[in-house]
């Protein structure tokens, strides 16, 4: 049975703004290799030293994947906004997207993103959503920016 | 002298020194193998008797056997093949007897019966054998050699089974080995000193020497593999066992279902530093006691196979954040423990504290539910707070009990003021106990206005209680403390007949709202309750609203969905309490029959200056709107927050605003004299 789930927490320590990158490089590394090999996908976002992920796949192995989670002690506070049983996959091309806020993004987009933590704790679905579209249109930007 | 002279001028050396090797391994696997048989009882010690016997019996034929091939008498030799094959039998029949009289309550006895039958069995083989020797000439016994070989063979074989009854817990397989084969060697030797052949004038002369040799080789080989198998059965099943032990010791120690060190490995480990304290030899440590928070609720609302899940994981979690030197373990139901050596740093184990209360704060999610626990955490230091085992778990609970009452989630030291404020916890819980019994909880209305109108729409029923020794009870403190006791539900129910009975008097177009708590949520009768409340009381159901918090919700989905499902048959209306604090999601209202969200009032406190709880009331309330949702904000206090909900399209508000809590009477006076006014308006 497919399943999504969504949660928040907090970076611990809080890193600074130079060692954002590196962090959330190191995590999205690791998790998308784990994940692809569960058949779990999913996307995270780092905005203001909070952590908002998505997670889909199995609904066993997205517990397992969420109770490693929980385990971990480079953040703190997890809170778990959705979990539920879906259709389909949102990030199906991704063990692991990610787009972290930075000064060279958009307005709009850091706009956006600034909007996703709030909406997480409302309304999980729209978060998602919006998580998505955050994702194509950074996608779309850091590909105008290397041509 | 004439043993010697038979033992080299009559033997063939290369087949003695065979059947020496054949004595001494098969004496000295027959010992350890006797030894094996004596220490075990009932069923497996006759199996042990007949694998013993027969190993033995094979041995010790076989050492007989290849020495006689080995033997030249100088004149040709052949066997009697009935008689060589009882010869063998008689040795196996003979130890497997001679075992179980070794196994005799009295050690002299069992040596001297036991022993003498093995020595005797081997003087019979060995007899038997020789008649079974048919040498081509002419044969002389000597009674005396004769005498003396089966003399020996008794002494020497007693004393070895002597050594093998266990002298105070003590056995001495090396001496009984070498006693053993003295007793087949003297037997043998002295045996064939005992006969001698004259040869006939005319006949052949020697042994067919080479079939002989064959022969020797074979029954070495066959004799050698049963030795072998005896041995190797031996150490297989020592080493079975041993691993059972080990795993017995492991299952002793440890819970089964979290694989952690038990209450007894703890009590041993904490006994053992306790002791290191008291010699001086020993470092300080901290001892840290750990209490799940609402660990309860989920064995009650979500069964016992997902509770056991959750205990699993929380032994992870808990493993995860301790140091590595740090002990673990499983105490009892929920309670966990760590001691950690070597420390008596009040911040470092503050620290590990605070790690263990986040971890347990965070969600599990099992099989599609999420329960959120916690856990509590108590604190003593040794040998500052003590040094025996005794005072510091006596101290760990009273600083756990501290840290659970004072709002869990969080850790406590042991300090000895903790103890006095203790003894008045103990004293609150008893009174709200009586109280309970004696029903002295009195209820109180806060009316809600209907925000274009201004007019009063009804109220939400709120619980107090005046305790004889505290004064006025916040309910923020006895509501959880009533959880705890099994209270809520006697308590809930005691309010919402009340509530009913109270509205029944009021006009006929306002309501009641009541809270309804987790646990009165999943009990299955909560439907018939609330039927039975309005029977009795006369009141309309569509007066009633039950109010119902987001947590509620989240323990066991499907069973508040019946409950709720069939309230809302019985026409009452059923309300989300504090909307947006917790597991805020879109499913639950939609999964759920819910006509009203009431926004939490922590929410409507920072309005309108705080730009993150405006753009959360104005989230809800646009939520609310597209599902056909009534909204009520609650604890409006002042105008600004007033005009600000009224932007929002907020439906309902209540709040010191408008009205404190008022008297049952004062409450009917209000909504009555309101009445008549419109009446005479």
């Amino acid at each position: 049975m497919l399943q999504r789930l969504l949660y928040s927490s907090k970076a611990a320590p809080l890193p600074t703004p130079g060692e954002e990158k590196a962090l959330v490089d190191e995590i999205v590394a690791h998790a998308s290799q784990n994940n692809r090999r569960v058949g779990v996908t999913g996307a995270l976002l780092f905005f203001e030293g909070q952590f908002i992920q998505v997670l889909e796949g199995p609904g066993d192995v997205l517990e397992d994947v969420f109770e490693r989670i929980c385990c971990d002690f480079r953040h703190e506070m997890v809170r778990l906004l959705d979990l539920q049983t879906v259709p389909s996959r949102i990030f199906a091309e991704w063990g692991m997207a990610s787009v972290v806020d930075s000064e060279n993004a958009s307005d709009p987009l850091r706009a956006k993103l600034g909007s996703i933590p709030f909406l997480a704790g409302l309304n999980a679905g729209e978060a998602i959503r919006e998580l998505r579209a955050a994702i194509d249109e950074a996608q779309i930007a850091t590909y105008e920016v290397a041509h | 002298m004439r043993v010697l002279n038979c033992l080299i001028y009559e033997h063939n050396l290369s087949l003695v020194l065979l059947a020496s090797l054949m004595c001494v391994v098969g004496s000295f696997v027959t010992v350890k193998l006797f030894e094996r048989t004596l220490a075990e009882t009932g069923t497996a010690k006759l199996h042990w008797t007949l694998l013993s016997a027969t190993t033995a019996g094979s041995a010790i034929w076989a050492t007989h056997f290849i020495a006689m091939l080995g033997y030249d008498p100088g004149v040709p030799v052949n066997f009697d093949a009935t008689l060589t094959i009882v010869s063998a039998l008689i040795a196996v029949a003979g130890s497997g007897a001679g075992l179980l009289f070794a196994s005799m309550q009295q050690r002299w006895l069992a040596a001297l019966c036991g022993g003498g039958l093995i020595g005797l069995a081997i003087s019979s083989m060995h007899y038997v054998g020789m008649f079974a020797y048919r040498a081509e000439g002419v044969v002389q016994w000597l009674p005396e050699y004769v005498l003396s070989s089966i003399a020996f063979a008794i002494l020497l074989s007693a004393l070895s089974i002597d050594r093998l009854r266990s002298h105070s817990g003590k056995t001495h397989p090396w001496l009984a080995t070498f006693l053993l084969v003295a007793a087949i060697v003297a037997l043998h030797f002295v045996g064939m000193a005992a006969f001698a052949v004259a040869p006939i004038a005319g006949m052949g002369t020697g042994a067919d020497s080479e079939a002989f040799d064959a022969m020797a080789g074979a029954i070495a080989v066959v004799a050698m593999l049963i030795v072998g198998t005896g041995i190797s059965t031996n150490i297989v099943e020592l080493r079975t066992r041993r691993e059972s032990q080990s795993r017995l010791r492991h299952i002793a120690l440890h819970d089964a279902l979290t694989q952690l060190p038990n209450r007894r490995h703890f009590n041993e480990k904490l006994q053992s530093l306790c002791e290191g304290l008291s010699t001086g030899s020993g470092r300080p440590f901290a001892l840290l006691m750990i209490d799940l928070d609402r660990f309860k609720k989920i064995n009650d609302t979500q069964g016992h196979p997902v509770g056991d899940l959750v205990l699993a994981r929380v032994a992870k979690r808990l493993t995860h954040a301790v140091r590595d030197s740090d002990l673990v373990a499983r105490i009892g139901g929920d309670e966990f423990a760590v001691i950690m050596p070597g420390t008596d740093d009040a911040a470092e184990v503050g620290k590990l504290a605070e790690r263990i209360v986040e971890v347990l704060s965070r969600p599990f999610a099992i099989d599609g539910n999420v329960s959120e626990i916690g856990g509590s955490v108590g604190i003593v230091l040794a040998p500052e707070h003590g040094r025996k085992a005794e005072v510091l778990t006596q101290h760990v609970d009273v600083a756990l009990y501290s840290a659970k009452h004072e709002g869990k989630g969080r850790h406590y030291f042991f300090e000895p003021s903790l103890i006095v404020e203790l003894q008045s916890r103990r004293q609150l819980e008893t009174e709200l106990r009586r109280a309970c019994m004696r029903d002295e909880f009195e209820v109180v209305y806060q009316p809600i206005m209907n925000i274009t109108s201004g007019g009063y729409i009804g109220a939400e029923a709120l619980v107090r209680w005046q305790s004889e020794s505290h004064g006025d009870i916040s309910p923020e403190v006895f509501i959880p403390l009533a959880e705890e006791l099994g209270l809520i539900s006697r308590i809930g129910n005691a309010v919402l007949r009340r509530a009913c009975s109270d509205a029944s008097r009021w006009p006929s177009d306002l309501t009641v709202s009541v809270n309804v708590s987790p646990v009165q949520l999943m009990d299955p009768r909560l439907a018939q309750t609330v039927a039975q409340a309005l029977e009795e009381t006369g009141l309309s159901a569509h007066r009633l609203e039950l109010e119902i918090t987001e947590t509620a919700l989240l323990g066991n989905a499907e069973k508040a969905l019946s409950t709720l499902s069939r309230l809302r048959e019985l026409g009452v209306r059923i309300s989300l309490d504090d909307f947006g604090t917790g597991y805020s999601s879109l499913t639950y209202l939609h999964k759920f029959p819910i006509d009203r969200i009431k926004i939490d009032r922590s929410f409507i406190d920072k309005l309108p200056s705080d730009a993150g709880s405006a753009s959360i009331v104005r989230a809800i309330t646009q939520l609310g709107g597209s599902l056909n949702l009534s909204i009520t904000a609650e604890g409006i206090e002042t105008d600004e927050q007033l005009s600000f909900i009224s932007g929002q399209g907020c439906d309902h508000v209540q709040g010191y605003l408008f009205s404190r809590p008022l008297k049952r009477e004062r409450a009917a006076a209000l909504f009555n004299s309101r009445d008549s006014q419109t009446a005479a308006a």
